[in-house]
């Protein structure tokens, strides 16, 4: 009986129920499209970093990230690159020959980080050649040349083709030095990356180090982050000789701003909810205003406060279920379109693409997340309702009833 | 007359007013809150990161920046120190000389910023001492260098050791020397935490042969939010000579990154307003279903329908007034006390941020700024949906509501 009087009631009054169900439905499609463009930001910036700079897994000698000494190279690192590439995990593997030196001109000199790579496999892997600016990337053929940041190369006052001196020390703790040519000029958008990075050819390197054909370091892209924990394990377990690390253990400050972003996400989601609260409370509130007369006669009539107040919930609890489908379609439909083709940010572009971010943010949302927005904007909405539903108890019957 | 309609309109149906009133309130507090917390979390971070190492604001010979080395220094003046140190908002500041050396030690070398500077105000500035994690911060009349822990660790040191400083000197000089280290000092950034040594500017200038020059001037601002602003006073009294450079200039890559979240938060913000409005939206359609049969009344003992929109757009404003108001009033004390009592992070987050340097805590930023835009936002958000009403007169027929 008061199930039928409170679906009735729903029905009475249409607009001020289309309000409510598209408060709903908007409540539901604002915290569902919310996340997904949260994800999708999350995504691209944690890709951002991965496929251009770290790669999924890193593997060095145990020895050789406290002290860049040249005789922490990976054993047999060649031979283990091949069998990595064998994987069917794997999308690129690339081997690195490292070491801290110095380089120098006639005007001055500075200390870097030398990266002796092989260039068609760091292509593959990190995408270098794609922050060329100038000249050249670095061929399969050329000796003694080098791959350098516009940044370092304004600090020392190179150009294209200048020749410089690297010098390291070698496996003896002896000092070596060779001289490159500039071959190309990159920049990326990490400023203090550029600085502080030169790439040379691992052969030149490795030589330079008195420890030819060795590599120090192996960087890994995996076809797909699902796969990395196992992966990891799977090198872990096979060759505990070497270290191997994942992109959260390389570069932390990455995962830092993942958490950062989900904290603060949290919070802004609330103070949303809230919004979405004290609409409907709002509506609902003058609702029960506009219906005093009539919920007074009922009173007035011999309904008991009870059913009043379960009249008055149940007519909220409706509205908000017939808002709920309405609110999942559609953020399935925003979602599916937006996932699919992208929201454009290039209004902003200068300022994403400064930092190595794609203008296009693709949303996207995972089950559990959808579930958890959707139970708290239901459960939000619900508890919403009980305010007008006790507002309505306290009308006295025989006020109510003269207005 | 219609005036006094209005104001009695108000007051007849008080809870009425009140709810009305109440969601526009809520709306200015939630995206008051809502502003003063993004903004809370970036000047926080900012806070910290300069406080690393770079301060807010740094002086430099004109050139420096782009070119750093010691021909680019300047001769230190007190009176010149002092000239900058008036400009209002200016906290402190601290004379560096800054050049990059090798620090060995053993079999080990490494490439270093060695840092010259002022044991007090680097102290007031940077809080140097609190990043001792052993030894002991400069004292009077020794000439010990502190390592940042990182660097200590790759060349094999610890306190009391001895570590060997090569470089290059004012106009080309070499520079050589042996300093004993008498302090460790931890720093949240890996980059700091792996290429610092510090001297006291005395002797960081004599083992350089720069005499009484120095390159740096870091500057702290008591108020960040008026940066610019002091960057740009320092600017005009120092002259064409010197470099002015906010932390924006000298750290973009941060800059740029805080500007993408910010953007980023626009289509937070905008779902908020969509939301607040819709709560609005709803407010005044039910209002309006309450007073259907008096409206009509109205009209029907001959009130023309211009007058019965003006009486409704003065309910509006005021009610959009006394609700922007309320809630103004009301976001004071919740922005305040976020201010003075931060949301603390726990867990797993607490630890990543401290490793980095940060204080794990979100502090809300109190700005009048922030308050008069959000409250204008809401406030116009309100009067449009008022206009509703006006729309739905036009078209109203007295008879067919006055029935009930």
């Amino acid at each position: 009986m008061i199930i039928k009087v409170a679906w009735r009631n729903v029905w009475r009054h249409k607009t001020r129920s289309a309000v409510i169900v598209f408060s709903v439905m908007f409540g539901i499609w604002a915290g569902i499209f919310m996340q997904s463009f949260m994800n999708g930001m999350v995504e691209q910036r944690v890709r951002t970093s991965i496929q251009t700079e770290v790669s999924h897994l890193q593997i060095h000698n145990p020895g050789f990230s406290k002290d860049h000494d040249a005789n922490y190279f990976i054993p047999d690192g060649p031979a283990f690159v091949k069998t990595i590439s064998g994987f069917p995990q794997v999308q690129s593997v690339c081997g690195r020959v490292i070491a801290k030196g110095m380089i120098a001109t006639s005007s001055g000199s500075a200390g870097i980080k030398i990266n002796g790579i092989e260039p068609a496999a760091e292509r593959s892997t990190t995408q270098l050649d794609k922050s060329l600016i100038e000249g050249n990337y670095l061929s399969t053929e050329g000796k003694n040349e080098i791959f350098i940041g516009e940044k370092l190369l304004k600090k020392l006052k190179l150009k294209l083709k200048s020749k410089v001196v690297l010098t390291v020390m070698d496996k003896d703790n002896n000092i070596a030095s060779g001289a490159f040519r500039i071959r190309g000029i990159f920049r990326t958008q990490n400023t203090p990356y550029d600085e502080a990075n030169v790439f040379v050819y691992g052969k030149d390197l490795s030589e330079l180090l008195g420890t030819p054909g060795e590599i120090h370091e192996i960087a890994v892209l995996l076809k797909s982050n699902a796969a990395l924990d196992s992966t990891c394990q799977k090198l872990q377990s096979g060759w505990p000789s070497v270290k191997t690390e994942t992109w959260k253990e390389i570069a932390p400050e990455i995962d830092l701003t993942v958490s950062v972003a989900n904290q603060s996400f949290y919070i802004f989601m609330g103070i949303i909810m809230l919004a979405l609260a004290f609409g409907i409370v709002n509506t609902m509130l003058m609702a029960i205003l506009e219906r005093t007369r009539e919920i007074g006669m009922l009173m007035a009539l011999g309904m008991n406060k009870a059913k009043v107040f379960y009249m008055i919930f149940l007519e909220t609890l409706f509205l908000v279920f017939c808002g709920t489908p309405f609110g999942i379609i559609l953020s399935l439909i925003t979602t599916y379109y937006f996932g699919k083709y992208g929201i454009d940010m290039s209004g902003y572009k200068e300022v994403y693409s400064s930092f190595g971010y794609s203008e296009m943010i693709y949303p996207t949302i995972n089950l559990r997340d959808y579930r958890i927005i959707l139970e708290l904007v239901v459960a939000t909405t619900i508890f919403s309702s009980l305010f007008p539903a006790r507002r309505a108890l306290k009308l006295n019957p025989s006020e109510a009833i003269r207005k | 007359m219609i005036n006094k309609l209005i104001w009695r309109n108000l007051w007849r149906n008080q809870r009425r007013s009140f709810i009305a009133m109440a969601s526009v309130a809520f709306a200015v507090l939630l995206a008051v809150t809502m502003k003063s917390m993004q903004k809370g979390v970036f000047d926080n971070l900012i806070k910290n990161v300069v406080s690393f190492y770079s301060g807010y604001i740094q002086v430099h010979k004109y050139g420096y920046w782009e070119e750093q080395n010691l021909d680019n220094s300047f001769e230190y003046s007190g009176v010149f120190i002092d000239s900058i140190m008036k400009v209002s908002n200016v906290s402190g500041g601290v004379a560096r000389i800054e050049s990059f050396v090798l620090a060995s030690s053993g079999s080990s070398t490494y490439g270093c910023l060695l840092v010259g500077t002022q044991p007090k105000e680097e102290n007031l500035l940077t809080s140097l001492q609190n990043k001792i994690t052993s030894g002991t911060y400069f004292s009077d009349g020794k000439s010990g260098a502190i390592v940042s822990e990182g660097l200590a660790m790759r060349l094999d040191v610890s306190v009391n050791d001895t570590i060997v400083l090569l470089g290059q000197g004012y106009h080309g000089t070499t520079a050589a020397g042996k300093y004993p280290i008498s302090g460790l000092a931890h720093f949240g950034s890996p980059q700091l935490n792996d290429g610092l040594v510090f001297l006291t500017l005395a002797t960081a200038q004599d083992f350089l042969s720069a005499g009484n020059k120095i390159t740096t001037i870091a500057i702290n601002v008591s108020s960040p939010a008026f940066l610019e602003q002091s960057a740009a006073a320092i600017s005009t009294s120092s002259g064409k000579e010197y470099e002015v450079l906010t932390w924006k200039n000298i750290m973009p890559d941060i800059d740029n990154h805080m500007r993408a979240d910010n953007i980023d938060f626009y289509i937070f913000v905008g779902v908020l307003y969509l939301l607040i409005a819709f709560g609005l939206f709803g407010t005044i359609l039910m209002m309006l279903t309450e007073r259907r049969y008096e409206l009509g009344m109205m009209m029907a003992i001959g009130m023309k329908r211009m007058h019965l929109a003006l009486m409704l757009t003065g309910e509006t404003i005021l009610i959009s007034t006394l609700g922007t108001i309320f809630g103004l009033l009301l976001s004071y004390p919740v922005v305040k006390y976020f201010e003075q009592h931060p949301l603390v992070f726990s867990g797993g987050l607490k630890e990543a941020y401290t490793k980095f340097g940060f204080e794990p805590i979100w502090p809300a930023t109190l700005e009048l700024n922030i308050f008069l835009t959000q409250a204008a936002i809401v406030f116009a958000l309100s009067l449009i949906i008022g206009l509703f009403p006006l729309v739905k007169i036009m078209r109203m027929d007295a008879i067919t509501t006055m029935k009930r």
